[in-house]
């Protein structure tokens, strides 16, 4: 039995999307964010490098000029029709300006930014910038609620190894400053990142022996109670699972002829083995089961395969 | 313009001396660097590959577990290699600390460098210093006599010119305006940095916290006088960087948003004014014959009217993997298209997850077309 609290979308405020690179973790946030609306959820997705095409695959059009800055994306889902996905992207700069104006000092925050003071004040405390962004993923995430603009706050996080970088800051800061706003900015955004009720780390892997390895390595590493980050974590999501019972059942039984038609068969089934012992290996190492997502044969995805995987999504209990 | 062949990466492989492997994350850089490795000392070569934080397996595999560290270690290689491979794991940290006791003329001023908050937290942490030390390690090993070929995994980043451009960062930091404020004090002969003076550093103060500040000016202090060393040296390893013995490889994935990112790389290191030298695209769906998905279906469809069901469910199975390998050829083009005078590998994957030795051995035979 799914108790309320395990329930990805309903337990908590906060869900950052994190994997290495090539994961699949865009898609993986867009699936993310309508599998939340479909229940009727007024999500805001925030995304950190402000990638382009994902207004599109969150089912906005191409070319509709998307400024990244709160867009409505979409609207009217779930069956009550309340609905919604709304986009914005944040950058550092931005968090640094906006940060300086609730210190007193928008005006000089212009001229730190231009004349690139920034990147002197972030190697005096590298985390600096991050720590300024998930500040203001903070206030985003104070304003979630039934009276607020949104209900659910999802993070496209950082590529690559950023994430952990980024998700360590708040920690680093709060032991490399030793007062100061700065400080108490640190310790608050810590505490939020680690209660559940308030932030969830959704961490997204292939179904391959190294990507595995990492994420379990990942794993551990930001869910140490004594560690730096002691995030709580989602559901595991595991993207690009291909599954033939039939192809593999073919393959099992000889009745494989010789030729192209053969190999490819083989391959097919061979692969499927890989993906279903490293998804085994993931349940068993999580001791509750991860979020499968199917491969899509496709170059780009459509918001349509976005729409069919948030469905697949749906289906898994944490999501529902 | 003619389709350069295979042979063409031999003979760039074979007459670089530096030879820097860039990409995103996820697309088998590390896994490339050391096939490429590998190969040129097949050819004879001594090579050195400086890897940057390789998954536990690879290292595994080419027997570098345990053995690395930021000097070079000799790796065993197969009878038929005749020349010598060394791999080196990159370790930032001992790199700069490496710099500064290069550069300081007391050990007074290394000791007060390397203890200073501020210091640490340059050499470890900011960003960009790991991509200037993997330039500084490169140019260190460049003028190593035991090696005639450097080849370098580059740390994961969306910004190739944040390696390119990492020996320049440095000197423009030290350049800057707030380190000149911090430090003209001192030139000026006043024991005290006059903090309200400056109304920019009082709001720096401010948001990051005096403390930080004052480690800050210490540790420009303590610097002082090294500046030219730290310019002269960053200055030599750009002219490396930007020499026809530095050759770039791009390395990809077949997929959409790889490639964009490989697109993007390529812009980048042609604005900074070097060349790349060739593309490697790692994991491409095999295609089984050379037929289309489309015609794989038809024969699905015939089967099916047939009442043949495992033919069309062959059938239907080779159409999926073809539209898979056909959705990938879409997603490459416009890289292809790009660099379509540029020597170019294609590793297909294999379906089992092999050991990463096989992979390796995969990439340099598509490299060296074996």
């Amino acid at each position: 039995m799914t108790s309320a609290s395990d329930r990805l979308f309903t337990a908590t405020r906060l869900v950052v999307v994190a994997g290495k690179g090539g994961v699949g973790k865009t898609t993986v946030t867009a699936v993310l964010a309508n599998a939340a609306a479909d229940l009727g959820l007024r999500v805001l997705v925030v995304t950190l490098d402000g990638r382009p095409g994902l207004d599109v695959l969150l089912g906005g059009s191409p070319g509709d000029g998307a400024s990244y800055d709160g867009d409505l994306v979409k609207v009217g889902r779930g069956t009550s029709g309340s609905g919604s996905i709304h986009l914005r992207t944040l950058s550092a700069s931005e968090a640094l300006q906006d940060y300086l104006a609730t210190q007193g000092l928008a005006r000089l925050a212009k001229r730190l930014v231009s004349t690139g003071v920034v990147d002197v004040v972030a190697s005096a405390a590298p985390g600096i910038d991050d720590l300024l962004v998930l500040g203001k993923i903070k206030h985003l995430v104070g304003l979630a609620g039934p009276d607020g603009p949104h209900d659910l706050v999802i993070v496209d996080g950082p590529a690559a190894g950023h994430a952990l970088a980024l998700l360590r800051s708040p920690a680093n800061i709060a032991s490399t400053v030793r007062g100061g706003p700065l400080r108490s900015q640190a310790i608050e955004v810590r505490d939020m990142l680690r209660d559940p009720q308030r932030s969830r780390l959704v961490l997204v892997t292939l179904p391959e022996t190294t990507p595995v390895n990492e994420l379990l390595e990942t794993m551990q590493a930001v869910t140490d109670p004594n560690g730096d980050v002691s995030m709580a974590l989602g559901p595991v999501i595991v993207n690009g699972v291909d599954h033939a019972p039939d192809v593999e059942a073919l393959v099992e039984s000889g009745a494989v002829p010789d030729g192209d038609l053969g190999a490819a068969a083989r391959f097919r089934a061979t692969k499927c083995a890989v993906h279903r012992r490293e998804v085994a290996r993931l349940d068993l190492e999580l001791g509750r089961p991860v979020v499968r997502l199917p491969h899509v044969a496709r170059s780009g995805l459509t918001a349509d395969d976005i729409a069919y995987l948030a469905n697949v999504a749906a289906s898994h209990e944490e999501l529902s | 313009m003619t389709k350069p062949s295979v042979s063409d990466m031999e003979s760039m492989v074979e007459s670089a001396r530096v030879l820097v492997c860039c990409g995103s994350g996820g697309v088998g850089k590390t896994t490339t660097a050391a096939a490429i490795a590998v190969e040129a000392a097949r050819l004879g070569r001594r090579v050195v590959v400086i890897t940057i934080d390789p998954a536990k397996r690879l290292a595994d595999a080419l027997g570098m577990s345990g053995l690395l560290g930021n000097d070079p270690v000799r790796l065993d290689l197969p009878a038929d290699h005749r020349g010598e491979l060394w791999a080196v794991m990159l370790d930032a940290k001992d790199t700069f600390d490496g710099l500064v006791r290069r550069e300081a003329r007391t050990e007074r001023q290394v000791d007060e460098i390397l203890a200073n908050p501020f210091y640490v937290n340059i050499a470890s942490r900011l960003s960009g210093s790991q991509e200037y030390m993997a330039a500084e390690k490169l140019f260190e090993l460049h003028g190593d006599d035991r090696f005639d070929l450097v080849v370098v995994d580059t740390p994961p980043s969306r910004e190739a010119l944040d390696f390119l451009e990492a020996p320049k960062k440095l000197t423009n930091f030290l350049d800057h305006r707030v380190y000149r404020w911090l430090v003209a004090p001192a030139r000026g002969g006043l024991k005290i940095v006059n903090f309200a003076a400056q109304p920019i550093l009082r709001t720096i103060g401010r948001v990051i916290g005096a403390d930080v500040l004052a480690d800050a000016v210490d540790f420009f202090r303590a610097f002082e006088g090294i500046e030219d060393g730290f310019r002269e040296r960053a200055r030599q390893v750009d002219r490396l960087l930007r020499s026809d013995a530095t050759r770039y490889v791009v390395v990809a994935s077949p997929r959409s948003d790889t490639v964009e990112e490989a697109l993007y790389f390529t812009d980048q290191l042609g604005r900074a004014g070097v060349v790349t030298s060739g593309l490697v695209v790692n994991r491409l769906q095999p295609m089984f014959g050379r037929g289309s998905s489309k015609s794989a279906t038809a024969n699905a469809r015939r089967a099916e009217n047939d009442s043949d069901a495992t033919l069309a469910l062959l059938h239907g199975n080779l159409a999926r993997l073809r539209a898979i390998g056909e959705a990938e050829e879409t997603s490459i083009k416009p890289l292809l298209d790009r660099l379509s005078d540029v020597p170019i590998a294609r590793v297909a994957q294999r379906a089992d997850d092999v050991h990463d030795l096989v992979a390796v051995a995969d990439i340099g035979a598509a490299i060296f077309g074996r």
